[in-house]
């Protein structure tokens, strides 16, 4: 579609498309000035509309007229959509750039007045623009850079004042409140039109410039790059945050550590584990733990309140140079933000003794990045062993600070949670053990806490944008599972003769992190075209310790140490990424990223003098594992470091060509890493990090149904290579390495947005194997389809004057059989989750369920050995173990928000 | 492209469902039975060997996927992730029989080839105190030189009566009782799939190949018979039937029946290939 249109593409917007430069009007050469005692609103913070992922294949301009209502302090307090593009999610990014806008207040005989004023959004998609730039057109956003230089300096002038005719000028009939004034602001030179709109004569000596606040956004990197704004899909029921990557394709999530347990994550082939090969964020932080004897990598994403979620980045593969440790099957970047404005309680009730009590606040007058939330929530749990419950807060404060932003957040969470663990097939089968059961009892206690803050300040200059950020995080959990029952709990000869006690772990792991991001973005000229060139850094150092012992089942106390780490890590990466367009229908995105990686590992399980042990500590050595930890064949003392450093240049990039009639076509590849943990550091391995090749093929399509339905869709053909995977070790309870593997697939997506549903499907395919014999990797799903729909309208009633809103919500997720080590399937999981409800005023209600047919399934399926003393003698040989799905459940929330504006 | 994209996703996913990850779970059924011929009189030395009554208990199978290598300290008891196939429950297996006698649990294991198999003498916790008697002989021996018939009987149980001292304090868990209670066998190569039957073949005759003395044995009412081991009474009526003998259920005895309470035990434990037998099929 834009091929039809080149001279249109006036600029190269990137894809920060839509208003980029707010002007002051021009309107006092078309239009009556204002009243000599009046003076209209002024902008003082500008935040961009982003142009929505899902339309960024269409590449479509479009157009967007808001309505502002300014309140006496210069805040957004009321906002409504003047004119509407036709397609919701260009509707809703200006309206959400638009609500963080700030303004100094209209001024009526030098008083602050409430003022209404129009604000036109064009949007631009981020396609290098054509050669010919023709800025006389209608609807045409000038570049940046053809801004005259005196147009860059802050923005001082009034919006223009409202028009004769204008809706703005209509006063307290069409809504403007007692004692405003009306005006009109617009935007990138547009100038006000007789009716409001966006005008048809634009000047380029009409064009100023603003200063450019709010958050950056992040430059798209291929096809299987995922760009969510959740809003309504927050209606479709998700457990946790960590659900809401399922918009994405090929996200299998499990848990089989109980509800405070970080998610394990299934992705394109990939047994991510708890994060181990999927690089988490939060604005920017990093979530992943590093050093986590656990698992290196675990991300555990429960302190993230979803009502929060403002937007997912799901990048799947290494393809962007800003991707950092563990982004092997990718990376996912949730955005916070609160777009329910108002101070917001909500109270929730569920079977199973589910409780949740949620209070969230973000004034209507501040934008939506500040907010502050917090909740309590507690569960007796489905089945046996699964009773949690947990307390999270969250605070963010954005604000202007010089010519940029200033975002602070900071955040506490604290969990504790009994886990159920597995059952065995024939325990269950026989009836010795509940299909929501549990096979040890013990495994209660487990708790996990974070507490972090972040400050992030973006500044945009004239050609560069910036920013910076530093974060401090402090994580802990312990975690008590058993696996193998009494299996592992061998006789050693210099040990008393004893029962078998139990195999069951507890594990414990402290991380205390210190880091830095940061990144400039270059925007020019070359060819005629628009070119970016970003630099950036990322720097952390952790200090963290993981011990891991294992308790006697009938004391409940450890009998013997596993592992006693505690290791200074760090990581510092610097990175290039290009977005050089060399045609209007062709352009590179990427660049190379080099990270330098640092253990400094100390094994404090080592046995004082084991070099030469004598008979007399031999005996009071009864359970020290420690005899076996060799260094390069030699024993350790405990006092003795392991250090290695090394460092990984990845490049990466995507070349993209078109769009052509709808059609966008990308081909990438890139390399990434995963860091191992420091116990293979303490064992010898001198490069402490695995890497992985990967490489896709994509298309994209974008277009509309009847233009009033926004329709994308998405294509990928992908492999990756990983030189060593992580496979599950149910003995250490942990991934441990092992051999090559490589993953070839495909993904397909397709969203769909109308004025009164929000519509998307995915589905992948895969196959992955290990490059040595061929065979498929363990417990990797090779399809998962998942579809969520919602839809969303007023009803035709409406009770005392005002309107009725309803909303329902239906997720569909379907995962084929996982194949298991042993040649065998899992059963296939079909689930499907739904929710509706409805408001009224400052109240809502909704019912949800999750598992609306309760399908008894079994989340986690495993082959291993285990003996859990469930027959008469000890069951050596792999058996078929579980964990349990969750049965339907059923929540009922009451929400009432005050203030919303 | 809109035809080739849904073409080649199809295929994709008919290629996404095939595959292994290798190997297979596996269920059998398992018998034991005795030899062919057990109950047929048999010549050790000097005495002819007629058993009216053989039984032993075989609490559990494991088939090991290595061979029996060097076990010079006895068996591991538990050994994780070295078991191709298992039998975890009891059979009391009539040795004069040679009729499969259908173990009270299926088999359960992996595709794989064992090399070694385990039987474990017990139906409780294999280090714990188990009262079962593990054998129970009795039979007549007719002294070929004079033909003097001599009744015998014999018990065995496994707990401190067997248990082997440990001498050195550095290495007090060297001898748990389990080691006593696993009788090793190796030289079998057997590949093991689903739906097969495992039979073991127990052959008593092996155990008095060490030549027994019948003669010397003690009377099945002395102390010697009656006691050996302390968690298991003996009821001589039940447990020597008809016997004029025994020989004593213990490794501790002194004076009569001494060595032959050791050897039969002994001969029991190590009686290897020569007494048991796997097969699958």
């Amino acid at each position: 579609m834009s091929r039809r249109f080149p001279s249109l593409l006036a600029g190269p917007l990137a894809a920060l498309c839509a208003a980029g430069l707010l002007a002051a009007s021009s309107a006092r050469a078309q239009a009556p000035a204002p009243p000599p005692d009046v003076k209209p609103p002024t902008v003082v913070h500008h935040v961009d509309a982003v142009y929505p992922p899902s339309a960024l294949p269409a590449r479509e301009h479009a157009d967007v007229v808001l309505t502002l209502t300014i309140d006496v302090d210069g805040h957004v307090s009321k906002l409504d959509v003047a004119q509407s593009s036709g397609a919701a999610d260009l509707d809703e990014a200006a309206v959400v750039a638009a609500r963080q806008w700030t303004f100094t207040p209209a001024l009526r005989d030098g008083k602050p007045v409430a003022s209404r004023i129009r604000v036109p959004f064009h949007f631009a998609p981020p396609a290098p623009p054509p050669e010919v730039v023709d800025t006389s057109k209608p609807g045409v956003m000038p570049q940046q850079p053809a801004v005259p230089p005196a147009a860059s300096a802050p923005r001082t002038e009034p919006a223009s004042p409202a028009l004769p005719g204008s809706a703005a000028a209509a006063g307290p009939a069409s809504g403007t409140a007692p004692g405003e004034s009306a005006a009109s602001g617009s935007a990138a030179g547009a100038t006000p039109s007789p009716d409001g709109g966006t005008a048809s004569r634009i000047g380029e000596d009409e064009i100023q410039q603003v200063d450019i606040h709010g958050h950056l956004e992040a430059r798209p990197h291929g096809t299987s790059d995922y760009q969510f704004v959740l809003d309504k899909q927050k209606v479709v029921p998700r457990e946790n945050a960590s659900h809401a990557l399922e918009l994405a394709p090929g996200f299998l999530l499990t848990n089989e550590g109980g509800s405070g347990h970080a998610e394990q994550v299934f992705l394109r082939g990939f047994d991510a584990r708890e994060g181990q090969d999927l690089e988490f964020t939060v604005d920017g932080v990093p979530i992943n733990d590093v050093g986590n004897y656990h698992g290196n990598g675990y991300a555990d994403t429960h302190f993230i309140i979803p009502e929060l979620i403002h937007s997912v980045r799901v990048l799947e593969g290494p393809y962007a140079p800003q991707q950092g440790n563990f982004a092997v099957a990718g990376s996912a970047d949730y955005h916070l933000g609160l777009d329910r404005r108002g101070l917001t309680t909500e109270y929730t009730v569920g079977n199973f003794g589910m409780q949740r009590l949620l209070t969230m606040w973000g004034p209507s007058d501040a934008p939506a990045g500040t907010f502050a939330a917090a909740e309590y929530y507690t569960t007796d749990g489905f089945g046996s062993n699964r009773q949690a419950k947990r307390g999270t807060a969250m605070g963010q404060w954005e604000t202007p600070l010089g010519r940029g932003t200033l975002r602070i957040n900071a955040t506490a969470y604290l969990t504790e949670y009994n886990n159920a663990g597995v059952v065995r097939e024939d325990d269950y089968e026989t009836g010795r053990v509940g299909f929501y059961g549990t096979e040890d009892p013990n495994q209660t206690g487990n708790t996990a806490s974070r507490a972090s803050i972040a400050a992030t300040y973006e500044k945009r200059f004239k050609d560069i944008d910036t920013s910076q950020q530093l974060f401090t995080i402090y994580r802990s959990m312990r975690l008590r599972e058993n696996w193998t029952g009494y299996l592992l709990d061998v006789q050693q000869p210099t040990q008393e003769p004893h029962d078998q006690r139990g195999d069951l772990i507890d594990f414990h792991f402290d991380e205390e992190t210190l880091g830095v991001h940061g990144m400039a973005r270059w925007h020019g000229e070359w060819l005629g075209l628009r070119q970016e060139v970003e630099a950036g850094y990322m720097g952390r150092l952790d200090q963290t310790t993981s011990t891991q012992d294992r308790v006697a089942a009938v004391t409940n106390t450890p009998y013997l140490r596993d592992a006693d780490y505690t290791s200074t890590l760090g990581d510092v990466g610097v990175y290039l990424d290009g977005n050089v367009h060399l045609l209007p229908w062709l352009g590179l995105r990427g660049g190379v990223r080099a990270d330098m990686f640092l253990f400094d590992v100390l094994n404090n399980c080592a046995v004082t003098s084991v070099g030469s042990p004598s008979t007399a500590t031999a005996a009071a050595q009864i359970d020290q594992p420690c005899l076996s930890q060799l260094e390069h064949g030699l024993y350790r003392e405990p006092f003795t470091r392991s250090a290695t450093s090394d460092g990984a240049v990845m490049p990466r990039g995507t070349l993209v060509v078109g769009p052509f009639d709808h059609f966008e076509f990308t081909a990438s590849a890139g390399n990434g890493v995963r860091t191992v943990d420091p116990s293979y550091v303490s064992q010898g391995l001198l490069t402490p990090f695995v890497s992985a090749q990967s490489r896709d093929l994509g298309v994209a399509y974008a277009g509309d149904l009847g233009g009033t339905v926004g329709l994308t869709a998405k294509s990928v053909f992908f492999q990756t290579h990983v030189d060593q995977d992580l496979i599950f070790d149910p003995t250490a309870g942990r991934n441990t390495l092992a051999g090559g593997s490589t993953r070839t697939g495909w993904a397909g997506s397709a969203r769909a947005l109308g004025s009164f549903f929000d519509l998307s499907a995915n589905a992948t395919f895969v196959q992955a194997v290990f490059d040595d014999t061929g065979l498929l990797v363990p417990y990797v799903p090779d399809i998962v389809v998942r579809g969520d729909a919602v839809v969303f309208t007023d009803l035709p009633w409406r009770l005392a004057h005002r309107p009725v809103r309803a909303v329902a919500g239906y997720g569909v997720s379907y995962v084929g059989r996982r194949p298991l080590p042993y040649g065998e399937r899992s059963d296939v999981i079909f689930l499907n989750d739904a929710s509706v409800g409805v408001g009224w005023t400052i109240f809502d209600v909704r019912l949800s369920s999750q598992n609306l047919l309760d399908a008894r399934y079994r989340l986690g399926e495993y082959n291993y050995a285990s003996n859990f003393h469930t027959a008469p003698q000890p069951t050596l040989v792999p058996e078929r173990s579980f964990t349990a799905g969750a049965p339907r459940t059923v929540f009922l929330s009451l929400s009432a928000t005050l203030g919303g504006g | 492209m809109r035809r080739l994209v849904p073409i080649l996703a199809l295929g994709l996913a008919a290629l996404a469902c095939n595959g292994s990850t290798g190997d297979h779970l596996i269920t059998f059924t398992a018998y034991a039975r005795g030899a062919t011929g057990a109950a047929q009189p048999f010549t050790v030395g000097d005495y002819s060997i007629q058993l009216s009554e053989a039984k032993m208990l075989v609490g559990a199978v494991y088939v090991d996927e290595s061979p029996l290598g060097n076990q010079t300290g006895g068996p591991v008891c538990i050994s994780p992730d070295v078991y191709a196939a298992q039998v975890p429950g009891p059979v009391e297996v009539d040795l004069l029989s040679d009729q499969p006698q259908e173990f009270s649990v299926y088999g359960q294991g992996t595709a794989d080839t064992g090399l070694s198999w385990q039987m474990w003498l017990t139906d409780g916790d294999v280090n714990e105190a188990n009262r079962a008697h593990v054998v129970d002989l009795q039979g007549t021996a007719t002294r070929t030189s004079d033909g003097t018939a001599i009744p015998f009987a014999a018990i065995v149980t496994i707990n401190d009566n067997r248990i082997v001292t440990t001498v050195d304090p550095a290495d007090p868990g060297a001898n748990p009782v389990c080691k006593q209670r696993i009788v090793l066998v190796g030289g079998i190569d057997e590949t093991f799939f689903d739906g097969g039957k495992l039979t073991i073949t127990i052959d008593p005759r092996p155990w008095f190949e060490l030549g027994f003395d019948f003669a010397s044995l003690p009377p099945v009412d002395s102390d010697t018979c009656l006691g050996g081991d302390t968690t298991v009474p003996v009821d001589p009526t039940v447990d020597y039937g008809s016997a004029q003998v025994c020989i004593p259920n213990t490794n501790y005895a002194s004076g009569a029946g001494a060595i032959e309470g050791q050897e039969l035990f002994t001969s029991i434990v190590t009686g290897g290939s020569a007494a048991y037998t796997l097969q699958y099929q």
